[in-house]
């Protein structure tokens, strides 16, 4: 039965992977005011609903403004203190989040599907009537304050906190630098005021997974209930001012590692180049097999890892590469990363490397896409900067399907400017 | 329910198949039944160098890496005290790729020297990364052979001591090889839009015909009952005290091991749980706590731990955390509180339900535990823990005698 000849050293055929297009996704109307997108899928009970309201850290007057607004959201309200929203929600084995990214604030409920509907009363009641207690608040902030302590005793985490600041300048939203000191400066006041000036009239809804009409009914009763509201403060511009200083090195007496971080802004999503730039960003420390991974830990075994990916954000994004090598090499390592930086804009990529990192990207956007929880962030992910899901998607598939070396050559040439780059070293540059 | 198939192959290899039409991708998950207890204690760390080597080419295949990514494929693996899991998610047109790919490093490895130099480095620096450039990193290599004197969980995954990685010799790796990865040793599951009959056509094709018999057997130090409190203070770079308690606990194939999983829930699962309302929120004595198990296959470890709020000491508030043990030992704790904790296990059970490569991944570990059906029986067992087996449980772990504490002082 087991005597089949087969040829080890040849791999089998495989088939060339294909795009079908972006899965389908229903949207509604709720109350006639809310866009709410629906995943159906009835693999399990479990149901997903996220909220998104189109506020966030860009509009805060003081750091850890919108981060605290959110996270202290589900600490009391005017019907259910702390202590009963979280009973609740354990009670029911459920999973809710309030959190704060640059631009929105989102609220996120993972349920059993006969569950979810009996919790939004709750939610209601988070969304309209939170009192941000002044108790809860200053345990909470303090112990944040602690946990970003201890962060700061970690090369990797310092160097995160920071380096933003290099690439947008310090004023810049994105840039700021946190400081110990903005914990000690924050009131509930501040939190109340962000709160009320939330533009909940101009939520949207994503829900996927065991979706059922009484979800949407409840759902729909729910929003009858929160304001319309629908501008919020609004979004100031600001200027991109990278650091004058290309390097730059805090030094961590006995650090037996250091961590690198070096980086420059690009062109986002909503860019044509893009999705070669992406895969410019692959082929160089995108993936195991990438450049970057196969010279510094697959040829010199300076790291456990070596990574680039792009940071990407609504008004503006930026490429960084980021490692922890052995302190004794760190300036035999940033040399290193350099040199694969240039050479990706001095001389061609073989098409076979081409084809590898271009699968690599089929495959992995094809996983990202599997499964309704999955499929709700792709889709909040394409929507916070206003672009239609299936162009999205089918422009990024055929402009990476199409790519050719002289692409990946000419996409570097432009974007992977070495003498531009900033470059943070936290730890032991001997 | 998960529902699968199961057949053997008559090399040992035993295969589940997990069928799911809902997805385009495929898991293929394979666990060998070796980890880091299996190891000698003069040479140890090896089963995760191992991991690591199992990614340098086998005999047939100078790269693992690459013709999986060219098929549109990802791999991932971990080494825990007790086993090797080995995963690769792909799209499921393509999964002869990961049979042609994972059989071949079951027949045999390429052993290269180079392959093994580059991965001790790279093992050396995980090792510096993980546990000696962070704050309290170094706690967990002393807090485990403070809890354990005999049994192998005395030593991390990572080695007991990084001078036997930078040691290691090929014909250690090869004969540690020989010795575990055969097919009798693992347990595959495969999981996606698939038919258990061309799964099976798959695994005869490319598996069938690795012919290594398995006669290893895990050869295992028990520990010791521990009969007096141990306690040992550390001091580093540190910006807060932190403390760690271990108190020893029972293992996987005993029931009391889901009783205790609940006690840790009653104790810290979720915003609502005992120290977090009352250690971190009410008398603010910890910036964070919990408690917790290390699900380890023997017996293993019951764990509190947190770092203490600046200004407190340890005798502030230890009592503390006497007094919320002896409140469960008591059974002071509400009929809805344990109803509670029960309904969060039943739907961690289903949230983790929606993760084709975690059901791959628990049915090869249940698998590997005795019988993978089993996991479709746990819910029902939680279920039925009664407020009167907490409280036995209770007793029976959290004694001074059992306990050894770690404390984490921050340098003057």
């Amino acid at each position: 039965m087991n005597t089949q000849d087969i040829n080890r050293k040849i791999a089998p055929a495989s088939e060339s992977l294909s795009f079908s297009g972006f899965p389908a996704f229903t949207e509604k109307k709720i109350n006639d005011r809310f866009p709410c997108y629906c995943f159906e899928n009835f693999n399990s009970e479990v149901v997903r609903l996220d909220i998104v309201v189109d506020a966030g850290s860009w509009i805060q007057q003081k750091p850890l403004q919108a981060s605290s607004m959110a996270r202290m959201m589900t600490e009391g309200t005017k019907e259910y203190n702390a202590f009963r929203i979280a009973e609740t929600i354990d009670f029911s084995g459920a999973y809710l989040d309030v959190t704060a990214s640059n631009h929105n604030t989102t609220i996120s409920i993972f349920a059993v599907k006969h569950i979810l509907e009996k919790l939004f009363p709750l939610l209601r009641s988070i969304m309209t009537e939170s009192v941000f207690p002044e108790e809860e608040f200053r345990v909470i902030l303090a112990n944040n304050k602690q946990e970003f302590i201890i962060g700061n005793k970690k090369v990797m985490s310092l160097a995160r906190r920071i380096f933003p600041s290099m690439i947008y300048g310090e004023n810049h939203p994105y840039g700021k630098i946190l400081k110990e000191s903005d914990f000690d400066n924050l009131a509930t006041e501040d939190l109340k005021q962000l709160y009320n000036q939330l533009p909940l009239g101009s939520s949207r809804c994503y829900i996927g997974g065991n979706i059922d009409s009484n979800v949407i009914s409840s759902l729909s009763e729910m929003m009858q209930h929160i304001s319309t509201r629908e501008n919020g403060i609004a979004e100031k511009e600001s200027e991109i001012q990278p650091s004058t200083d290309k390097e730059r090195v805090i030094e961590i007496e006995d650090a037996v590692q250091s961590a690198i971080m070096l980086g420059i802004p690009v062109v986002g999503r909503s860019h044509p180049d893009f999705p070669l730039l992406v895969l410019t960003n692959t082929i160089l420390g995108g993936y195991f097999g990438s450049r970057l991974m196969k010279s510094i830990r697959e040829e010199k075994g300076f790291t456990y890892g070596i990574s680039s990916g792009i940071a990407l954000r609504n008004k503006a994004s930026h490429l960084s590469i980021q490692t922890e090598v052995k302190s004794e090499i760190t300036q035999l390592a940033l040399d290193e990363i350099f040199r694969e930086i240039s050479r990706l804009s001095a001389e061609k990529v073989m098409m076979d490397e081409l084809n590898i990192a271009r699968n690599y990207i089929f495959g992995s956007l094809l996983r990202s896409l599997d499964g309704p929880f999955a499929l709700t962030e792709r889709l909040m992910g394409v929507h916070s900067i206003n672009l239609d899901p299936e162009k999205y998607f089918r422009y990024y598939w055929d402009t990476i399907a199409s790519a050719t070396p002289e692409d990946v050559l000419r996409t570097a040439e432009k974007y992977l400017r070495p003498d531009e780059m900033r470059v943070l070293i936290v730890g032991n540059k001997n | 329910m998960l529902q699968f198939e199961k057949f053997t192959l008559s090399n040992g290899l035993k295969v589940l198949v997990y069928s799911d039409k809902t997805t385009p991708m495929a898991v293929v998950n394979i666990l060998y039944g070796v980890g880091a207890r299996d190891e000698d204690e003069n040479r140890t760390g090896f089963a995760h160098l191992f991991e690591h080597l199992m990614f340098g080419g086998s005999i047939n295949i100078p790269e693992f890496d690459t013709p999986l990514e060219k098929v549109g494929g990802e791999n991932n693996a971990f080494t825990n005290n007790d086993i090797t899991n080995y995963h690769i998610t792909l799209p499921a047109q393509n999964i002869e790729t990961a049979f042609w790919l994972e059989s071949d490093r079951m027949l045999s490895l390429a052993f290269s020297e180079k392959s093994l130099e580059v991965q001790r480095k790279v093992v050396i620096e995980e090792f510096k990364q993980r546990y000696l450039n962070q704050p309290y990193g170094d706690a967990w290599l002393c807090l485990r052979p403070l809890a354990f004197t005999t049994h192998p969980y005395k030593w991390a995954t990572i080695g007991k001591d990084i001078s036997h990685i930078e040691n290691a010799t090929m014909s250690d790796v090869r004969a540690f090889y020989d010795k575990w990865y055969n097919p009798a040793n693992a347990i595959m599951v495969v999981a996606g839009p698939l038919e258990t009959e061309s799964v099976k056509a798959l695994a005869e094709k490319w598996f069938g015909n690795i012919n290594k018999p398995h006669t290893a057997s895990h050869n295992i130090l028990q520990e010791p009952e521990q009969n007096g409190k141990r306690e040992m203070t550390l001091e580093g770079d540190v910006p807060f005290r932190a403390l760690y308690q271990a108190y020893h606990m029972p293992g996987r194939e005993n029931p009391d091991y889901r009783i205790c999983d609940l006690i840790s829930d009653l104790l810290s699962n979720g915003a609502s749980s005992r120290l977090y309302q009352n250690l971190v929120k009410e008398k603010n004595y910890f910036s964070n706590l919990n408690g917790y198990i290390t699900g380890d296959y023997d017996p293993g470890l019951f764990i509190i731990q947190g770092e203490l709020t600046n200004g407190y000491t340890f005798d502030d508030v230890i009592p503390a955390i006497n007094f919320e043990i002896e409140e469960i030992k008591k059974g002071n704790f509400s009929d809805r509180e344990l109803e509670k904790v029960k309904n969060k296990i039943e739907s961690t059970f289903e949230f983790s339900k929606t993760s084709c490569l975690n059901n791959a991944m628990n049915l090869a570990l249940y698998e590997w535990m005795g019988d993978a059906d089993r996991i479709n029986h746990e819910v029902e067992k939680y279920l039925a823990i009664t407020k009167d087996d907490i409280c036995r449980v209770a007793k029976n772990i959290f004694r001074d005698e059992n306990l050894s504490q770690l404390l984490y002082e921050p340098l003057k």
